[in-house]
């Protein structure tokens, strides 16, 4: 296999369903974005265990994702994937599982990358369509900015990243 | 009476909802509800028609492939160019299809179904050579219990020594998978959502190292199905004849048939890996399939459409109040009846046609455990035809890299009519998948899919016939109401397709406003 990139910048979420797909949006931009070599962006959409096999064996994965916690629209909230733990759940179908369950996976097979870090957005309106309300839209520059400094981006890189950005609205 | 819920607290919403009454630990009534409206034909009214490739992908992350495979069919019968696609292009969809296929058969058996059988447990404490088995066992003891807990406790058979056999293949699963998923990336370009399976063949050229790069994964796939897939679910069978007869079910069968073998336009006529049809259980009966009996029923569903209609003139109007009604499926029936779909109603019709390659393999497995065809109506039954049919694509898949033709075109040229409708039925990893398109002024005027959790986990339809799922349920005994393992390996064995509407972080009784980023 070859080598890989040593960061992953992972956007998760389902884009038919408005502001969850905030997080594969900001993928969407970033793979816009003249990155270096050692970051590679995935658009994970609404993946399940597939995730793991692109996550395994990175220095740092950044994930950005939407969340349900009772915030205004927009809000941004970053978190570690342990600190998220634990939470209930009995699947009864391959698609019952999430990234979570992919980092587990990755622990087990002792690949798992050394350090995640979530930016999750307040959803404001996940009602079936295309397309972020405008709260959650209005917090793309912020999360783009946070997920660039996480990845050891300079902040120059977005400026050329916004034209990027406008042009895939 | 009792009544027990299967409602997964996920952080996934729109899940798979089962509630049971039992009377003396009988199940009496079962109700299998989706608890997601998808209308997806809100979106795409209106859009180009090549959208419909790239946005019914969206719907799930599991079984994205089988969504692209169908509305490139129907887009190719409503372009007029069915009978024109590229030699290249059939053969790289069926490669791109069969690598997500295949995993998705193994993912399901060892992350999932196996688990309801194996005690993963044999692993703790594990000190011997087996450097998977020191995984588990060192993730056992770091107190790191997911994805193995927390689960419905089952009565274990299996002797420990199987059971850690069969934990050690459970870790290899996880390997394999990843080599599937490269699989699919060297014609597909990515995995989920792949950018390759495309109105008029696929997209992606073929050469001569790729033909290499995917031929040894593929082995390495098949060696692993032959030798550690297919005799553990035997092991596992061995161990629970009961499942054999538990969770039998309707005993009404249906597939649309896949894996397309040459171009005729008229999919019904189509020449397939897969065919397609109708089997009665009873008489073991096979009629071949008849499109214009699909329909779609809501009396039981939140919808104020009007029901029993065919899917090419299908309504999606929610009605969340609608009283009647327990859940967002419609329930989709044949002929009026109601219909199991998945890989043990295409291995059952495979076999009744005659399907040299299936008849052996499914006579061979029947032997070994000694019993008769009428033993596969099951929840073992499920699992078996599941391993077996990805057995049969995976051969298949050795043969079809081998007739690539490096630097030969993948893709028809065509134009975008004006008007057309267009139908895609494939066989997806849970059974039959169909996709209508009707197409209006150069735009999508109206798109339609049921997908096959619709039919096996529908609700009552409009004569009150309980779907597939629920009548499979139904008569079953449960030991525990606070345990019932019986029903969750049920539903299980149908591989259910439904959770993949929103897939948002849900911290329930976590204080995250602590981690307020801005």
């Amino acid at each position: 296999m070859q080598s890989r990139p040593p960061k992953l910048f992972v956007g998760v979420g389902n884009v038919l369903k408005r502001d969850d797909g905030v997080g594969v949006r900001v993928a969407q931009i970033m793979a816009g974005l003249r990155l270096p070599p050692s970051v590679e962006v995935y658009d994970a959409g609404t993946v399940g265990l597939e995730a793991a096999a692109m996550l395994e064996r990175r220095q740092l994965v950044v994930v950005a994702d939407a969340i349900e916690a009772a915030a205004e629209p927009g809000a941004i909230f970053r978190f570690s994937p342990q600190q998220l733990r634990p939470y209930v759940k009995t699947a009864l179908s391959l698609h019952d599982v999430h990234l979570l369950d992919a980092l587990d996976e990755t622990r087990l097979l002792g690949t798992a990358p050394a350090q995640v870090t979530v930016f999750a957005v307040q959803v404001g309106d996940v009602s079936t369509g295309l397309g972020l309300s405008p709260a959650v839209e209005a917090s793309l520059e912020k999360v783009l900015r946070l997920a660039a400094e996480a990845l050891g981006l300079p902040a120059s890189i977005l400026e050329r990243g916004s034209a990027a950005a406008s042009a895939l609205v | 009476m009792s009544k027990i819920v299967i409602d997964p607290v996920t952080r996934i919403e729109g899940h798979l909802k089962i509630e049971v009454i039992t009377d003396n630990g009988v199940v009496k009534e079962a109700r299998c509800a989706g608890m997601m409206f998808r209308g997806l034909e809100v979106i795409l009214r209106g859009r180009d028609p090549r959208d419909a490739q790239r946005i019914t992908q969206r719907i799930c992350g599991v079984c994205p492939t089988a969504h692209a495979i169908a509305s490139s069919l129907a887009l190719d019968d409503a372009f007029g160019i069915a009978d024109r696609i590229p030699a290249n292009g059939r053969l790289l969809r069926n490669l791109i299809f069969g690598s997500n296929f295949i995993q998705s058969h193994i993912l399901h058996f060892y992350h999932l179904a196996a688990l309801d059988y194996v005690d993963v447990t044999a692993a703790a404490g594990y000190t011997g050579p087996d450097h998977r088995l020191r995984q588990v066992a060192d993730f056992i003891s770091r107190g790191s219990l997911s994805p193995f807990f927390p689960r419905y406790e089952g009565d274990y058979r299996l002797p420990a020594q199987v059971s850690r056999a069969a934990v050690a293949h459970y870790v290899e699963a996880l390997n394999k998978r990843r080599e599937a998923h490269e699989m699919l990336a060297i014609f597909g370009g990515k995995m989920p959502h792949n950018m390759g399976i495309f109105p008029g063949g696929a997209l992606e050229q073929v050469t001569v190292d790729k033909i290499a790069e995917f031929r040894w994964r593929l082995q390495r796939l098949r060696d692993f199905i032959d030798h550690v897939y297919i005799p553990d679910v035997l092991a596992v069978a061995k161990a629970y004849p009961d499942y054999f007869q538990i969770g039998r079910g309707c005993g009404r069968y249906l597939d649309y048939g896949g894996w397309d073998l040459d171009n005729e336009p008229d999919l019904t006529k189509r020449k397939r890996l897969l065919p397609h049809g109708t089997l009665e259980a009873k008489t073991l009966s096979y009629q071949p399939l008849d499109p214009s009996r699909i329909t779609e029923h809501v009396r039981y569903s939140w919808y104020h459409s009007r029901s029993n209609l065919p899917p090419s003139v299908g309504e999606t109007e929610a009605d969340p109040g609608k009283p009647t009604a327990y859940s967002f499926l419609k329930a989709p029936r044949y002929n009026g009846e109601v219909y199991e779909v998945g890989p043990l109603a295409r291995m059952l019709i495979a076999y009744v046609t005659g399907n040299r390659t299936v008849k052996e393999l499914v006579d061979s497995v029947l032997g070994e455990l000694g019993a008769d065809v009428t033993a596969l109506f099951s929840v073992l039954g499920r699992h078996a035809a599941r391993a077996l049919e990805c057995k049969v694509v995976a051969d298949a898949m050795a043969d079809w890299v081998l007739q690539l033709q490096p630097g030969e075109p993948s893709c028809a040229i065509y134009q975008l009519p004006e008007s057309g409708s267009g139908m895609g039925l494939t066989a997806a990893p849970r059974g039959a998948l169909g996709h209508w398109i009707e197409i209006k002024d150069g735009v999508i005027a109206n798109y339609q899919a049921v997908v096959p959790t619709t039919w096996n986990c529908s609700p009552r339809d409009d004569n009150g016939q309980p779907g597939a799922c629920e009548q499979a349920l139904e008569g079953t005994k449960v030991k525990d109401a606070h345990n019932p393992f019986e029903l969750v390996r049920i539903v299980r064995s149908f591989d259910p397709c439904l959770a993949c509407s929103i897939h948002m972080v849900t911290p329930k009784g976590h204080e995250i406003g602590r981690f307020r980023a801005v």
